[in-house]
């Protein structure tokens, strides 16, 4: 199969499942058995001619990923990576240790001094694995041996937009497909009645007024537009426009459609364009979406321990625990990529204020999700990635004080945890120096975390590729490498 | 070769017969793409960035000795290196494995038949000039099929593939098919009863409709939207160049001209505002605020969006691909990139900022909206108000400065500086002391604090307090007249007693009152009110007198001082007057608004009038415009009118667009692995135009934008109108005669119809670059006219049509499929241009793009609801849901191609998003009411015209009615349903009619609005 039909891939993709419909007996049978037999290792319900990808090009080690993004830059001196130099000379000029040559933002780099801020937080060491975390994040201490932190992530882009956008699409700028666009394109759909790619946003309490999110970062960029995230609402409709109108109940949707497919029978009869034949269909996938989404969003089934697990806001709508609930809901019904952002995470003034906010509600849900996933057997073929789009400086922004100080963004290193489908469990990969300004072992590019998540999905990132604008584009671009040292 | 062109073959299984190679081998056609797929990454013309020494990029390259042996050898297959090497199956295989590409068996026989046959190159076939071929006559018993050029072209070749055209569609399918294409509405059907589809076709390219199509397939190539795109994604008001393109197509502006005004109109000499507003064009793109956000990386983001956009509309180039190495397929060395972009880079702007300050700017009305009757006239009459009283200053000056003395017949107050008495201050940190240059000086902080003066003034008489605060080098810029943070002050009251006994203060007057502070505040007797001197703009460091007028006269007895207390209590710190004197005057100034005055117009009032320097004169004259009450109330009236027609659209607003600075250009530089700061500041580099698509002379280069912009209409250039041209007719048959619209490079598409696109671009040139024109041609064609109904062979054969034996046949875009809606129903508001409006949008979606929980979607009101979709906001962080949902590009960057899914989300928006369920109900009740429509049969018939310009079959009607009688009986049952079903929207309900009887009725018209031929061109 190639993939030079930049206009209309999928379009073709569709012709040609109906043309294998109408004419399975004339030169089908052979094909269509050996695309079935592409994906034996996931065969469940896998509409085979839904992905781009003949056949997984390494042994996939996870089905789906759930993706925890921490939107704002989560502060890695006062969550993962422990820095006690910074207490020792605390308030001393960075400047008076060595020479600060990265760039840093118009925000800061007007200041006087650089004056070295140490966290307030304690660390300590957990699990067997013996994860050195902060006390703001006690549950995620509680999965230590579960997880895999990274220490020395790393990326280009210094503001926010241009790094979130660089986290989700590979690029800086506006305009290529996001992860999970990419991923959908590539492995279809293993799901009959939801979406392949299904984000969630909920606002941080620790900083409510915050970097906002934009749809392109879950959008599709170049891809046709069905790889695009189908974002589940916090208010309205869980999905846009699902719901029936008020009179308008399920009787009366299913007359209606049923007409609908009759006139639209004719037409396809009239015209013989095998487009309405898919619309057909897709109303139909869209009256069983009107069913799947509601059980899907309902949790009055969860038992109250489970719910106890992800914590107080767990029954709210729109909340990060709720999100994370939905997560495991989604996971469980095979949905191939799930998104979450949880926003807030930008501490540049009063961070332990609004810190504390943030691991109220993200520490919680997060681990709960991880345990969740595990005592169901699903930790094992599902890949959850937690954190945020840089890092922050280790000097302060602003008046410092013991008890309060701001952090500005910094890129040249920051921490990220994974866990799950093909990860090794109990790591600490890659090191900072005693001042958290550079990566002294092991850096871990933004492509590199990319080639490796489509690794473990079973996908060499340089062979999923799309003909766009005379170019094979791909979501590591010209880069990245697999970074073997985290697997398991 | 093959009949049958591989591109269209869906299913390497099913087509495979093909494999086979006859002779005759294109080198455009079948081999250029496979080089340049296949082998120019690695052995193209990006030599600095590639391993191989090899190169197959020219035949010069290819033919070349690599040290006794080559790559190819002209004719002999055995002695060709290439030909071993793409056949070898161990490790010398070209391509090599781990390159991610692999050759077909198809591709090497072509290539081993190139070689055989001589290995002839050719230049890129979209490279050079495009002529027109004579026309294949077509054979007897087709000569009445072809009605124009186009047709002579497609007939020949479908004959050449065993096809023959599909039948002509019946003229009212055509009439719907066209009024789609060429306007995106569907027509009125019995409007045109009777009228020749050619006629019909007349219509629509004079309506409005068609220029407000057009335009917004333009605005996605512009990358145009009404928010700035990077984080907080702010407004932005560059809608009127909106409606500029607009206007542009209904005058059928040549496109030459349309392309250099919008891309230079900054630049032609005299420009008129109008084509400075065209060039905005090139500030659509984001603009980044964010921050900390650094300019100079935005700077170069912003012309190297320029750069692309322009290229793609104009050259269908993907230059970006320049940026960071010379181009792999396309002869564009990254050198010359930055050449180019010397031709965008030189209007002085900052980079960073919100767009609707982003300089350079144009205070600009759009070209379409009228001033609404009434206010048109009422401004003339303001605005000759305002001149007449203009006109009668002079006159009023005059009299003002001698009612001065006329008032007072020995003159005007006489100050005299007041002694410093014994000073205290309470509240405060600090402590009120002597100045030595008279009056007093405030040491210290503080929040609150009051002035106490004592000052000896035994046996004079005071009728009026002067008070001059004075600037201070101590004090805080920038109006250095206390030590708060700006230098400004806050005085809460300002009061006098003599002898135990408070002595009001009846009127007061100030040199300068900030907004909302004036001086009589300071006399009000209310702490919590005050009067402060900090201007909106440019504040500077400036002396400030306040003048109060007692409400008597004070004599003092000998040994007797007056009391002046300055009370300070605002909630501000430190804004407290830092220094100043004061001034007693025995005689009470003159106060109402012809008030007090500073001390520089003082002594020019006391200057009789024939002595009076220019100077005085000049502050005389600015003195009195600020309390000229006739003029002011003139003023007034004009900015209300002014402000009532801004509301309506009609005013000027800020729109971004260039203007070239004058002076030395700003330097384009190499920008090392296109970084923005990397740049070889060593050498700037001059402007040009690659040299593989400049024709003159190096000397003759474009010097500047207006240079290059003229280039690219020229003949000259091999490709704008052949991108052009393939655009147009991508909107009439769904797919462009290049399937990429965006690339017209080697890794472009290679046209089945080259000779076709060819004919097409010579005549829009020498057509003048009639816009219209082309339209015409295309839509009258017979290919166009074809019925396109999809046959087991022709899908087969041709499932995407790009041969052309059919009519075409595609969904409509989210645009046109609201805009239908709203049309059939009676709702659709048809104003033209103007602000963006906000229709219904679901709940939600705006929270997470807001950096504040609170912001919310407004949605408009009235008429607003209802306006076409190409009005509708368009924010950049989140797309109107129903376009995106239906593929419309988000507007963050140039976007010439069409994307078309097909996708439940779809299904969903038409099941239940409000603007259908509105549209149904309107539409009911519009056919319960015709008169006329006496039957179920006649509105259901009404109904499907309404909603599809097209008569339905019997069949359809038949389950039409069968609908009908389910909802009826239905609704009968559910009559609180019914009524709940009715309420979608904001337009009132028809309540005469009882829902249980509406409501099928729009159940009905809903599922016609749902049908796949409702929404398709076909």
């Amino acid at each position: 199969m190639n993939a030079q039909e930049p206009t209309s891939e999928y379009q073709l993709q569709i012709n040609r499942r109906h043309f294998f419909g109408r004419s399975a007996h004339g030169i089908g049978v052979a094909a269509l058995a050996s695309l079935l037999g592409k994906e034996s290792a996931f065969a469940k319900g896998k509409n085979p001619s839904d992905g781009i990808l003949d056949g997984f090009h390494v042994a996939p080690k996870a089905k789906r990923m759930i993706y925890l993004f921490q939107s704002g830059a989560p502060s890695q001196q006062d969550l993962f990576d422990h820095k006690p130099i910074l207490q020792e000379h605390f308030g001393e000029d960075m400047r008076d240790h060595f020479e600060m040559t990265q760039r840093v933002t118009g925000m800061t780099a007007g200041q006087k001094t650089y004056p070295l801020a140490g966290t307030k937080y304690a660390f300590k060491k957990y699990g067997e694995s013996g994860l050195e975390i902060s006390e703001l994040l006690p549950h995620t201490a509680g999965i230590a041996d579960d997880i895999c932190l990274v220490r020395s992530m790393h990326t280009q882009a210094i503001n926010h937009d241009p790094a979130i956008t660089f986290f989700q699409t590979g690029h800086q700028l506006a305009g290529r497909p996001s992860m999970g666009a990419w991923l959908s394109y590539g492995l279809g759909s293993a799901n009959d009645d939801l979406p392949t790619f299904i984000t969630m946003a909920s606002r941080g309490t620790g900083r409510p007024s915050c970097q906002p999110l934009y749809d392109r970062l879950w959008g599709s960029g170049f891809l046709p537009t069905q790889h695009a995230g189908v974002k589940l609402m916090g208010v309205g409709d869980p999905v846009l426009y699902l719901n029936n109108p008020d009179g308008f109940g399920a009787p009366a949707r299913r007359r209606m459609l049923d007409d609908l497919a009759r006139l639209n029978q004719h037409t396809l009869e009239e015209f013989g364009d095998p487009e309405i034949h898919t619309r057909i269909q897709q109303y139909e996938m869209a009256w069983r979406m009107q069913s799947s989404v509601p059980d899907l969003t309902n949790i009055s089934d969860e038992p109250q321990h489970i719910l106890d697990m992800y914590g107080p806001d767990v029954t709210k709508r729109g909340t990060y625990a709720n999100n994370c609930l939905l997560a495991r809901r989604l996971a469980e019904r095979d949905v191939r990529f799930i998104q979450l952002y949880h926003m807030g995470w930008d501490q540049h003034f009063t961070l332990p204020q609004q810190l504390s906010g943030q691991c109220r509600d993200a520490d919680q849900p997060s681990a709960a999700l991880v345990k969740d996933l595990k005592q169901r057997g699903l930790l094992d073929d599902t890949l959850v990635v937690w954190g945020g789009e840089f890092g922050r400086t280790s000097y302060c922004q602003g008046k410092l004080t013991r008890d309060n100080y701001g952090r500005d963004h910094h890129p040249r290193c920051f921490s990220l945890w994974l866990a799950g489908g093909g990860i090794r469990p109990g790591l600490t990969y890659g090191a900072t120096d005693e001042f958290c300004y550079n990566i002294t072992e092991d850096p871990v590019h933004v492509h590199d975390l990319h080639a490796t998540l489509l690794h473990l999905l079973g996908i060499d990132h340089e062979r999923l590729t799309y003909f766009f604008q005379g170019r094979h584009y791909r979501l590591t671009d010209v880069h990245g490498h697999v970074v073997k040292g985290i697997l398991s | 070769m093959t009949l049958f062109p591989k591109h269209t073959i869906p299913l390497a299984v099913s087509f495979a017969t093909f494999a086979t190679v006859s002779a005759g081998v294109d080198f455009n056609r079948d081999i250029r793409p496979i080089l340049s797929d296949k082998c120019f990454h690695c052995h193209g013309q990006d030599a600095k960035n590639q391993k191989s020494d090899f190169r197959v990029d020219t035949r010069e390259h290819a033919l070349a000795d690599l040290g006794g042996y080559a790559g190819v050898v002209p004719g002999n297959l055995e002695a060709s290196e290439l030909h071993h090497r793409i056949h070898a199956t161990d490790g010398d295989r070209m391509p090599p494995a781990d390159s991610n590409r692999s050759l077909s068996e198809n591709e090497k026989a072509l290539l081993d038949t190139w070689i055989r046959e001589g290995a002839e190159y050719d230049v890129h076939w979209a490279f050079k000039k495009p002529v027109r071929k004579d026309l294949p006559q077509p054979p007897k018993e087709f000569r009445d099929w072809v009605r124009n050029p186009i047709d002579n072209i497609v007939l020949a070749r479908l004959l050449q593939e065993g096809l023959e055209p599909s039948p002509e569609a019946s003229t009212e399918t055509l009439k719907r098919r066209a009024s789609l294409t060429l306007t995106g509405t569907n027509p009125d059907l019995d409007a045109l009863d009777g009228k020749a589809y050619e006629d019909a076709v007349e219509g629509f390219l004079a309506s409005m409709d068609f220029a407000e199509r057009q335009a917004l397939r333009w605005l996605d190539a512009a990358r145009y939207a009404d928010t700035d795109g990077y984080q907080t994604d702010a407004e932005r008001k560059n809608w009127p160049w909106r409606d500029w393109v607009i206007k542009a197509f209904h005058d059928n502006m040549p496109f030459d001209q349309f392309t250099i005004e919008q891309l230079a109109g900054d630049m032609i000499p005299d420009a008129s505002d109008s084509q400075v507003l065209a060039s905005a064009f090139n500030r659509n793109h984001r603009q980044n605020a964010e921050g900390g956000a650094l300019a100079p990386e935005f700077y170069v983001e912003n012309v190297i969006d320029r750069l692309e956009t322009t290229s793609t509309v104009w050259l269908g180039l993907t230059l970006g691909c320049a940026r960071c190495h010379d181009h792999k397929y396309d002869p564009i060395t990254q050198y010359e990139f930055y050449q180019l972009f010397g031709y965008f880079n030189n209007i002085g702007e900052r980079g960073t900022g919100k767009g609707v300050s982003a300089n350079p700017m144009m205070q600009v009305p759009s070209p379409l909206v009228k001033v609404p009757e009434g206010l048109a006239t009422a401004l003339e009459a303001a605005k000759a108000a305002e001149a007449e009283a203009k006109e009668g200053f002079r006159k009023r000056l005059d009299q003002w400065v001698a009612e001065q003395f006329a008032d007072q017949p020995d003159g005007p107050a006489q100050w005299s500086a007041a002694a410093q008495g014994a000073a205290s201050a309470k509240g405060g940190q600090g402590k009120l002391e002597a100045d030595l240059e008279g009056g007093w000086i405030y040491q210290g902080s503080a929040n609150s604090v009051e002035y106490e003066l004592e000052i000896p003034a035994g046996g004079q008489t005071v009728a009026g307090i002067r008070l001059d605060t004075l600037t201070h080098p101590d004090f805080s810029k920038p109006r250095q007249l206390s030590r708060s943070v700006n230098g400004n002050f806050v005085l809460s009251e300002f009061e006098v007693e003599a002898g135990g006994q408070t002595i009001p203060v009846s009127a007061a007057s100030a040199t300068y009152e900030q907004d909302k502070y004036p001086i009589k505040n300071a006399i009000d007797g209310n702490p919590s009110t005050g009067w402060a001197v900090y201007p909106q703009s440019n504040p500077q460091p400036e002396d400030v007198s306040a003048t109060f007028a007692l409400s008597r006269p004070v004599t003092l007895v000998e040994g007797q001082a007056l009391k002046v207390r300055l009370r300070h209590l605002s909630n501000y710190g430190n804004h407290n007057i830092g220094r100043f004197r004061l001034y007693f005057s025995e005689k009470t100034p003159a106060l109402d608004v012809s008030g007090s005055v500073s001390p520089e117009v003082q002594t020019a009032l006391q200057t009789p009038s024939g002595e009076r320097t220019p100077a005085q004169k000049k502050a005389l004259a600015k003195h009195f415009q600020g309390i000229d009450l006739i003029q002011q109330v003139a003023t007034k009236k004009r900015e209300a009118i002014e402000k009532k027609i801004a509301a309506s659209g009609a005013g000027p607003v800020p729109v971004m667009v260039m203007r070239e600075k004058s002076g030395d250009p700003m330097p384009a530089y190499f920008l090392d692995r296109g970084q923005y700061d990397a740049p070889d500041t060593s050498k700037p580099l001059p402007r040009a135009i690659p040299a593989a698509f400049f024709k003159g002379k190096p000397d003759d280069q474009p010097k500047d934008r207006l240079g290059f912009a003229s280039w690219l209409v020229s003949k000259d250039n091999p490709l704008t109108a052949r991108v052009t041209v393939n655009r147009i007719w991508q909107e009439h048959f769904g797919l462009g005669l290049v399937k990429t619209p965006e690339d017209f490079g080697t890794q472009g598409d290679v046209p089945i119809y080259d000779d076709l696109l060819d004919w097409l671009a010579v005549e829009f040139m020498e057509s003048g670059w009639d816009v219209k024109g082309l339209h015409r041609l295309i839509v009258n064609s017979a290919t166009y006219r074809q019925k396109s109904k999809i046959t087991d062979t022709l899908y087969k054969q041709d499932p995407a049509n790009r041969l052309l034996a059919r009519g075409p046949r595609f969904r409509l875009d989210g645009f046109v499929i609201r805009d239908n809606a709203l049309e059939a129903s009676g709702l659709l508001d048809g104003r033209v241009g103007g602000p963006p409006v906000k229709p219904y949008q679901p709940v939600g979606l705006w929270n997470s793009v807001s950096s504040g929980p609170g912001t919310r979607y407004n949605p408009g009101k009235g008429g607003d609801l209802y306006r076409k979709s190409m009005y509708t906001y368009w924010k950049r962080a989140v797309n109107p849901p129903r376009q995106l949902i239906f593929d419309a590009g988000g507007r963050e960057a140039c976007n010439v191609g069409v994307k078309r899914t097909n996708t439940p989300l779809q299904a969903l928006v038409l099941m239940n998003d409000v603007t259908f369920l509105e549209v149904a109900r309107n539409l009911a009740e519009k056919v319960l009411k015709t008169e006329g429509l006496d039957s179920d049969t006649r509105r259901l018939i009404e109904i499907y015209n309404l909603a599809t310009a097209t008569r339905p079959e019997d069949k359809a009607l038949a389950i039409l009615s069968e609908n009908l009688a389910w909802f009826r009986e239905h609704f009968a049952k559910d009559t609180d349903g019914a009524a709940k079903f009715l309420r979608a929207g904001e337009s009132p309900r028809d309540e005469s009619i009882p829902a249980e009887k509406l409501a099928p009725w729009a159940a009905v018209a809903h599922l016609v609005l749902n049908m796949d031929t409702t929404i398709s061109v076909q």
